[in-house]
């Protein structure tokens, strides 16, 4: 029995060499990104995806289309759906930015150290819940992570002097990444760590430095016709807003609120940073509070908070029961529009609306409406249905308008 | 599953919240009762129509007293 040990080297072990380990853990990546890619319909979030790919490649700019990203992952989903509208096929792009980005976990680990830490990114990577969950989603958050990835495996390989041709590819993915996703600025944060942990351990070529300026000044130049764009001009003007309650707080200087589209692209570069470190929220914790301060001088008012019909059970009971039919098109695009909806949500409680706007209209997620709005989690649900069946009631005064109007109780 | 039994689970469902077995149920219903498959139609429009509409920005005026007001009186308080 002993002698068995002896006669293979490293024992029954020995089979699993680091290569291997590291094309199981590559397998095992890719199992769980392609696995069950369409067992599932698709949700809110990917609907919304799947309509801005739809729409014509112009409308990208004026930001009517997207207002929260700018266009490549829905111009790369546009392609693919050309070939069909499949739910495993719409989240292809998605899988397969997911995979790519395991493997590119290994070649920059493998690049950077020695063979174990390879092994053991290429794990962590492969197996990430949040990088498996954002594979298998009609979003563009896997290719956000392909971009950053590819971005510093380019510039790596200039450091270490690999080739100059990689800095073609490093302005390729810098640049691919910003049109991804606004937050990739802070990427560019981490490329500059990089290359001044390289130097400071005596590893990288003193061009290094120069490859990155190069490099982030091209990335710029090809960035520049977007941020020019009216949507991405929007986006900034909404971090602008919410960055200007946090310094006229902090700093106590409003002289800085001046000239607001002249410091545009510095508050985007800060208010990316804050958002990203979940400062977003905070931000509107702030405003909400100064906006609480001026309310609390006038008197409570005496509203009912929840006056909408319930049942018996407590949940609120539809009253208008006609079909929307097809909105017409051209109504969408009138201001007339605007006007309903705003009208409609004005008379919602205020408990009911800030709820709804900062979940379904600023975008929030729950967890962070509970956290400004200092509610619980269900209460924000409870409240959010609430506002949405009321909306949904006086909308309907609106579109079936034309139609017969009926009311029946529950069955 | 009843109509009444569903209707506050609809935002859930909507936003994808909701366990598989709900979803079959509410889906298996609404199939079958027109009133609720208007009821879901409209609510999902609802909520599609304000996140694609229903921004509104900030009027200047208002923002202007907005840091007015910071700068005054309630700034010192949230310190």
């Amino acid at each position: 029995m002993s002698r068995a040990k002896h006669d293979v080297p490293g024992g029954r072990w020995a089979w699993f060499t680091p290569q291997r380990l590291v094309v199981i853990a590559l397998m095992l990546g890719l199992l769980l990104r392609f696995l069950c890619l369409g067992s599932k319909s698709i949700w809110l979030d990917e609907v919304l995806s799947v309509r801005a790919a739809r729409a014509e490649l112009g409308a990208f700019a004026s930001g009517s289309v997207e207002r929260y990203h700018p266009p490549l992952f829905f111009l790369i989903l546009k392609g693919f759906m050309r070939l069909g509208t499949d739910e495993a096929l719409l989240r292809l792009p998605a899988a397969i930015g997911g995979s790519a980005a395991v493997l590119l976990i290994y070649v920059l680990s493998r690049s950077l150290f020695d063979m174990a830490t390879a092994v053991s990114a290429t794990w962590f990577a492969a197996l990430a819940p949040l990088l498996v969950w954002y594979s298998q989603e009609v979003r563009g958050y896997s290719l956000l992570v392909m971009w950053a990835l590819l971005a510093l495996v380019a510039l790596a390989h200039l450091a270490l002097q690999r080739g100059a041709g990689w800095w073609l590819v490093y302005v390729a993915a810098t640049t691919a990444g910003l049109y991804t996703h606004y937050t990739f600025v802070l990427v560019l944060l981490v490329q500059l760590l990089m290359v001044v942990g390289l130097l400071a351990a005596g590893r990288g070529t003193r061009a290094a430095p120069l490859y990155l300026a190069a490099g982030w000044l091209a990335a710029a130049v090809l960035y520049v016709p977007w941020l020019r764009t009216p949507a991405a001009g929007a986006f900034i003007d909404r971090l602008t807003s919410a960055s200007l309650y946090y310094n006229a707080l902090t700093a106590g200087r409003p002289e800085l609120l001046q000239n607001v589209s002249g410091a545009a692209l510095a508050w985007f570069l800060i208010g990316g940073g804050l958002m990203a470190l979940g400062l977003g929220t905070w931000l509107y914790r702030i405003a909400y509070n100064a906006a609480l301060m001026r309310l609390r001088k006038r008197p409570a008012p005496t509203e009912s908070l929840d006056e909408p019909v319930t049942s018996e059970s407590g949940d609120q009971m539809p009253r208008q029961l006609v079909d929307w039919g097809s909105i017409p098109d051209d109504l969408l695009l009138k201001r007339e529009l605007h006007t309903v909806l705003k009208a409609a949500l004005e008379t919602l409680p205020a408990t009911l609306r800030s709820v709804f706007v900062l979940r379904d209209i600023e975008g929030l997620s729950t967890a962070e409406t509970a956290e400004v709005l200092a509610l619980t989690e269900t209460n924000v649900k409870v409240r959010l249905h609430r506002a949405r069946v009321a909306l949904r009631e006086r909308l309907t005064g609106y579109f079936a308008a034309s139609q017969t109007v009926q009311g029946i109780g529950g069955k | 599953m009843l109509c009444k039994e569903m209707l506050g689970k609809l935002s859930e469902y909507i936003d994808g919240e909701l366990e598989a077995e709900l979803c079959a149920k509410i889906e298996q219903h609404v199939a079958e009762c027109s009133n609720c498959n208007i009821v879901v139609d409209t609510l999902r429009k609802t909520v599609t129509l304000y996140h694609d509409h229903g921004h509104e920005p900030l009027p200047e005026e208002v923002k202007q007293r907005l840091l007015a007001a910071l700068d005054l009186g309630p700034a010192a308080d949230l310190r």
